[in-house]
C-alpha cells in the first residue's frame, strides 16, 4: 500500500445522507476503547473545512444530494471520500427507490468503498487507511 | 541631514525612515504568514463560505445590529415609535431641534 508512516493526524468528517444509522453506529464503534482509532490521530471533526477525509453513509436521498455536494466542495484539497455501507456503495436494499438519487458516486467522486450492512469497524478502519494512502499520493504531488 | 528627517514632538520624535523600515518589516511578516497558507485553497468557491450542515448560506455576515438585538427586542415598543418619527427629511429633524431647543430654553430661562 506504500504507507510509510502517519505524517500527521487524520481528521475525518462524517456525513449521513439518509442512513438507517447502522453504519453510523459502527463508525462510532471504531472510536470506542475496543478499536480506539484516536490513538493513531484519526478523529471525527465537526466541520468539513477541517477534514482530510469524508466518511459518507446512506443511500443519498433527493434532499441530501445538494447538501452532500456542498459539503464535498467545502472540504479542502487534498481530500478523500470513503463510502461506508452497502446503501452508499450501491443503494443496497433501496435500489431504484423513487426518492433516491444515489448511490454516492453519482453525486461526488468516491475513492474507497467499504461494503457491508453494516460493515464491521475493522473494515471501516481499513477503508480509512486506504484513504490515507491516497492522501499521501496526492500530498506528494502538491 | 539627520535633523531634517526627524520631527521632535516633545513626546519623542517621528522619523519617516524608521516608519518606512517598520512598514517594510510588517509587510515581510505579513508575507511570511500568508505564504504559510494552504495553496490548494480555492477562491470564489464554497470553500470560502461557512459550514452550516451543508445548507446554502446566502448572507453569512454578522451585522453590528446583531450585537444589540436583545436590547432592541426588549425596547421594541419604545424604539418602534422612535423609528416611525425617523422620516429621513431634514426639515423634520430641524423642526424637532427647534422644538427641543425652545423647551430647554423655557426650562432654563423660565425656571
Amino acid at each position: 500500500m506504500g504507507l510509510s508512516a502517519f505524517k500527521r493526524a487524520l481528521w475525518v468528517f462524517h456525513v449521513s445522507t439518509g442512513s438507517c444509522n447502522g453504519c453510523d453506529i459502527e463508525i462510532l464503534a471504531a472510536l470506542t476503547p475496543r478499536y480506539d482509532v484516536e490513538r493513531f490521530g484519526i478523529r471525527l471533526v465537526g466541520t468539513p473545512r477541517h477534514a482530510d477525509v469524508l466518511l459518507v453513509t446512506g443511500a443519498v436521498t433527493r434532499m441530501m444530494a445538494e447538501r452532500l455536494k456542498r459539503i464535498y466542495e467545502q472540504t479542502p484539497d487534498p481530500k478523500a471520500v470513503v463510502v461506508v455501507g452497502g446503501c452508499g456503495s450501491t443503494s443496497g436494499v433501496f435500489y431504484e427507490s423513487y426518492n433516491l438519487v444515489g448511490p454516492v458516486d453519482r453525486i461526488i467522486p468516491v475513492d474507497v468503498y467499504v461494503p457491508g450492512c453494516p460493515p464491521r469497524p475493522e473494515a471501516i478502519i481499513d477503508g480509512v487507511v486506504k484513504a490515507v494512502a491516497k492522501l499521501e499520493k496526492l500530498g506528494a504531488k502538491v | 541631514m539627520e535633523e531634517t528627517l526627524k520631527i521632535f514632538t516633545g513626546q519623542g520624535y517621528w522619523s519617516p525612515l524608521i516608519w518606512a523600515a517598520g512598514a517594510l518589516g510588517t509587510l515581510i511578516l505579513a508575507f511570511l504568514i500568508w505564504s504559510q497558507g494552504r495553496r490548494e485553497h480555492k477562491r470564489d468557491t464554497e470553500q470560502e463560505l461557512p459550514f452550516l450542515s451543508g445548507e446554502r448560506v446566502d448572507d453569512p455576515r454578522v451585522d453590528a445590529s446583531h450585537l444589540y438585538w436583545g436590547l432592541a427586542e426588549a425596547l421594541k415598543p419604545f424604539l418602534g415609535r422612535l423609528k416611525s418619527w425617523h422620516s429621513g427629511i431634514i426639515n423634520d429633524y430641524a423642526g424637532w431641534f427647534m422644538v427641543i431647543l425652545a423647551v430647554v430654553l423655557l426650562l432654563v430661562l423660565g425656571g
